[in-house]
């Protein structure tokens, strides 16, 4: 849970993926689930030579386990809270 | 705190350096921000580095970013490069 | 996830297939070991059909072998498939239990339909059903919605209920018909002619895995009262009931809470004594065993046929007009039926029949009460009671996103742990910082302030001090080299002095007059004992800032983390309490801080504050500590501060050339642990206390080298500059008892001992700051990406010079408390760094690029300057110094 809880917070916030195939996308991430799989809107390329030219796709279903990466800004995160929400996750399981 | 899981000793590395191997001979150097139990984790100031083997010789490439999320199933060993005890 | 079995044997209707049970029941599955805790979720009832929704472990052939395999020989003539819409393309338990065992359908059907049991999902031929009077919604006329469905199912439940609540039964399905296999016998062919097929169902799952939905369900009561009530075979069944009893449902386990078991524990018999082993085991059980689950399983089977019985006894239940007969009947002719339709007639039908169909696939297979129940199960996945707990990150950023301190005070205590340093928001981490060093700053100006107010009654005094040192104050100083008009031999000490001579500061700590005694009394200080006390002063000043030379005296680096995860553990639990308004014991935290540990030859409690989350903790640590806590705390920081990786690293003496990270380190020591200091000091510590944080600091450390880091000065700052306040706040209202006043002249005696001769140290060399500057005014270099890590405030104001306000902060309330030779030995020492800043600050004037951060930094040069010299009452500007007026 830990992870889907993090990127929702991440949610219309620019986002670059790179896939496991070494495509890489950048686009506004739309919206996640628990398996974390994304949906990306406007996606555009951010490195020409990784990038499918996927024509007029503008939005975009991956699914979470095709996810190499995931590219974020250090201004989206907030590091102390998400190192303690680890720690919680931790804990919990331990219970 | 006791040590009885493997993620307990992952734990110990939030905050700090660790160096991760994933697939594809690729690794990780950067900040632990967070994991779960399927290894995914969340890296700040990380640099990536690609192994690569053309023509006998071995080629890395490096990559910096400042936060980074890294799926679980590619990662194969994770490890603090400060750790020598 | 299964969450019941079905057990279709039929006791009494067949005898036969008891013995062919017998080898299908070897196997069987320890609930306990595969499901456990699973069973305190399924209170639902009718969750029998859980399986037909989400799929059973059972496969065609294996599981359910309805005629084709070995079991279903022995009693071929009772099998039979019935084609039905009811039915879901993957067998299950429901399947089977709905395939129809009427003695018309059986005849109707030969074995070729017996192989094609879907025949309906597969062949395109509509299911003409106009003909079919006796369908529940062909007498409506209409297509049911899901809502009519759902609510006619849920009337149904509730005759059935009503029906059922004839005495102790359990809830839902009632008590069973006092002679249930008569009941049996006669209802089943009549009321529910294509019901169970007690064949179908022999090769269900073991009866284990059945059990906590049987046992949730309410129905011990109709488990078990059959036999009871069944007089042949009676005295079998009591014996067995009797055995199974305290095996099956062992009294206090999850599984034998159900209160209603106990007033239908039947017998009176001894129990097996070897039953309760058996039940845990997945053995092959004994044949008494064996017997044991068979008897369940009929009298399940006819718990569920009657509950079904129950169900589609109702008027409503006609609603599932597929199992019927006719039904089956209507399939098997459906060919010639569909002749006299004309294409479009039958294309709406078609049509029609395909709602209706959707509509009816799985209605009645759940209850209202199961899809709820699954739906909350599915919810429960994403959603909890408690969204702090699994939906932590997320929660706790959007209330600090929205600007934190608003709605319910729950939110806001969690939220308050992570605004004081969160990075982006409010302000953010370095802002705070700033605030901390202000602080501190402003508390010093103040008791400059104070003192420049009252020079005046001594100003013969200070103009004779200031004759003798800064030589004669006059007009006359020139802007580029103020005149030095009374040369005064410099004592410049060799700088290595100042880490190596440690004796005289050791000499000191030593001689320990009555007053420092009291004050030491005062604090309840228990005194490091002298061995370990010699052993630590052994391991002061390090010449390495290695991490790993101050880690390995406490335990290790992987021990010392371990601790920060335990300290953080027991933080997140004190705030979930506190979250929760429950009360918060701290004194797990407590002991996971090893303050005092005296078993590591550095406290391990000093370790933790060389990792970054070791300070970051410390803000929250401290919300939970009395202020003895926090006093006993300080006074083992201040006492080992020798040993503090922070002051190593801060040091020009042991790190001439900081890196960007140790800098990073310093900034965000000074932003977290200093302002809590500052705060404790200003509000909570009285004057003895901040008497005893400075003797143990004297004591125990090496003060010169300590002063030689721009932390280290930080912290002794703090502590003299608020002393100098309450003294002058005292003064005013003379409340300072003359022990105190005593005890106070001899701490800063002994501090002042340690630091002279040895003042100038305080300034960090040109090559050191240089470097600092260097590493500062270089863009964050760390992060690859465009976006650049937000400067901080106080860094990019000094980012083209090293900013020595800290140094001067220091001097100032050294001077303060001292008195007049003591301020006269000061400027002594340090009088080439005052003429070295209004030098820098007059060329700075005169510098004609970038005029105004050129003159920005000379007014701050300058400002820095007389906040020292005004505690002398003096001030420095335009490169002269001048009396203050």
């Amino acid at each position: 849970m830990l992870f889907f809880s993090f990127f929702k917070t991440l949610v219309d916030q620019e986002v670059t993926v790179e896939l496991k195939n070494d495509i890489e996308l950048k686009g506004t991430l739309k919206s996640v689930d628990q398996f974390l799989n994304l949906k990306l809107d406007n996606i555009s390329c951010s490195d020409e030579s990784k990038y499918p030219h996927f024509g007029s796709v503008r939005n975009i279903f991956i699914r979470g386990s095709t996810v190499r990466y995931v590219y974020l800004n250090k201004n989206m995160v907030d590091t102390n809270l998400l190192q303690d929400a680890a720690r919680r996750e931790a804990m919990m399981e331990k219970k | 705190m006791s040590l009885d899981t493997p993620l307990d000793l992952l734990k110990l590395n939030l905050d700090e350096k660790v160096y991760v191997k994933l697939r594809g001979a690729r690794e990780l150097i950067g900040t632990l921000q967070a994991f779960d139990s399927h290894c995914n984790i969340v890296l700040s100031d990380a640099v990536e580095t690609i192994y690569e083997l053309t023509d006998g010789d071995l080629k890395s490439t490096e990559r910096s970013s400042e936060m980074i999320f890294v799926r679980g199933d590619s990662v194969t060993l994770i490890t603090s490069p400060g750790d020598d005890e | 996830m299964s969450f019941f079995g079905f057990d279709a044997s039929l006791p009494g209707s067949n005898p036969k297939k008891q013995n062919g049970n017998k080898d299908d029941n070897g196997k069987t599955l320890d609930f306990e070991e595969t499901y456990k805790g699973l069973g305190d979720y399924a209170v639902e009832e009718y969750d029998y059909l859980n399986d037909e929704t989400f799929g059973g472990p059972a496969e065609l052939g294996t599981d359910f072998d309805f005629g084709h395999g070995s079991a279903a020989a022995l009693n071929k003539k009772t099998e039979v498939e019935a084609p039905s819409t009811y039915t879901m393309p993957s067998r299950s338990y429901v399947a089977a239990a709905s395939s129809g065992a009427d003695p018309v359908t059986r005849t109707s059907l030969d074995d070729t339909q017996d192989l094609k049991p879907m025949e309906s999902l597969w062949t395109n031929q509509p299911r003409v059903s106009t003909q079919q009077p006796q369908g529940h919604y062909q007498t409506q006329g209409q297509v049911l919605s899901m809502e009519d469905l759902e609510r006619q199912q849920r009337q149904r439940q509730m005759a059935a209920s009503q029906q059922g609540f004839m005495g102790m039964a359990g809830p839902g399905y009632g008590m069973p018909p006092p002679h249930p296999q008569g009941f049996m016998q006669h209802q089943f062919p009549n009321q529910y002619p294509s019901s169970f097929s007690p064949q179908g169902m022999q090769n269900i799952p073991p009866f284990q895995q059945m059990q906590p939905v049987i046992m949730n369900q309410g129905n011990q009561a109709t488990m078990y009262q059959p036999p009871l009530n069944n007089p042949t075979d009676k005295q079998q069944e009591q014996g067995n009931v009797s055995g199974t009893q305290p095996m099956e449902f062992p009294p206090g386990t999850q599984l034998g809470r159900s209160p209603q078991m106990q007033p239908v524990q039947p017998s009176p018999k001894p129990t097996n004594p070897g039953s309760p082993m058996i039940a845990t085991s997945t053995m092959t059980p004994p044949p008494q065993e064996v017997h044991n689950h068979q008897q369940n399983k009929q009298t399940f089977v006819e718990t569920m046929t009657q509950q079904q019985h129950q169900h589609f006894l109702h008027p409503q239940q006609l609603v599932s007009p597929p199992q019927t007969p006719r039904e089956n009947f209507r399939y098997n002719r459906g060919q010639g039926r569909r002749e006299p339709l004309t294409a479009e007639e039958q294309k709406r039908l078609q049509i029609r029949q395909a709602k209706v169909e959707k509509i009816l696939k799985h209605s009645g297979l759940m209850t209202p009460r199961d899809k709820d129940f699954i739906t909350r199960y599915q919810l429960s996945q994403i959603v909890t009671d408690d969204p702090y707990n699994e939906d932590f990150y997320f929660q706790v950023y959007k209330i600090i996103q929205s600007g934190g301190i608003v709605g319910e005070a729950n939110k806001d205590l969690i939220a308050r742990a992570y605004l004081e340093h969160s990075g982006h928001r409010l302000g953010g981490r370095y802002k705070r910082a700033d605030v901390a060093l202000q602080r501190m700053q402003s508390q010093v100006e103040k008791a400059v302030t104070v003192a420049k107010e009252r020079p005046q009654k001594s100003k013969d005094h200070i103009d004779a001090a200031r004759e003798g040192v800064l030589g004669k104050i006059s007009s006359a100083m020139n802007s580029k080299a103020p005149r030095r008009q009374l040369q005064i031999p410099l004592q410049r000490l060799a700088d290595e002095s100042a880490i190596a001579d440690d004796s005289s500061t050791a000499k000191l700590s030593r001689g320990s007059t009555p007053a420092l005694e009291a004050v030491t009394e005062t604090l309840g200080n228990v005194e490091i004992d002298q061995k370990s006390k010699a052993r630590r002063r052994s391991s002061y000043a390090f010449t390495s800032v290695d991490q790993s030379s101050v880690l390995s005296r406490s335990g290790g680096r992987k021990f010392v983390l371990s601790l920060i995860e335990t300290v953080y553990e027991e933080v997140l639990e004190l705030e979930a309490q506190l979250r929760s308004g429950n009360p918060v014991d701290s004194a797990a935290l407590w002991e996971a801080l090893h303050i005092g540990d005296e078993s590591y030859e550095v406290c391990p409690f000093i370790s933790m504050l060389s990792f970054d989350k070791g300070v970051k903790i410390m803000p929250r640590i401290f919300n939970f500590l009395d202020n003895s806590q926090k006093l006993k705390l300080l006074q083992t920081f201040f006492g080992e501060l020798s040993h503090l990786n922070i002051i190593i690293i801060s040091s020009y003496k042991t790190n001439a050339s900081p890196s960007e990270n140790q800098l990073k380190q310093i900034e965000l020591f000074q932003a977290v642990f200093l302002k809590i200091i500052v705060s404790f000091l200003s509000n909570s510590a009285n004057f003895i206390e901040i008497m005893g944080l400075l003797l143990y600091l004297i004591r125990n450390n090496n003060v010169s080298f300590i002063s030689t880091s721009k932390i280290g000065l930080n912290l002794i700052t703090v502590l003299i500059s608020r002393a100098a306040l309450i003294r002058q706040d005292i003064n005013r209202s003379n409340v300072l008892s003359s022990p105190e006043i005593s005890a106070w002249n001899e701490v800063y005696d002994k501090l002042f001992t340690s630091l002279e001769t040895r003042l100038s140290l305080v300034f960090p060399p040109k090559e050191y700051t240089d470097k600092t500057v260097s590493i500062n005014s270089r863009p964050s270099a760390s992060s690859g990406s465009a976006i650049a890590t937000p400067t901080m405030p106080t860094i990019s104001t000094s980012s083209q010079y090293y900013d020595q306000a800290y140094i001067w902060q220091f001097l100032a309330s050294l001077a303060l408390s001292g008195k007049l030779n003591h301020q006269r030995i000061i400027i002594d020492e340090i009088r080439d760094e005052i003429f070295g800043t209004i030098t820098a600050a007059e060329e700075l004037g005169k510098n004609q690029q970038d005029q105004t951060a050129s003159l920005y930094k000379r007014e701050k040069l300058y400002q820095d300057l007389n906040l020292f010299l005004n505690v002398m009452g003096l001030v420095a500007r335009d490169g002269e110094i001048t009396e203050l007026k």
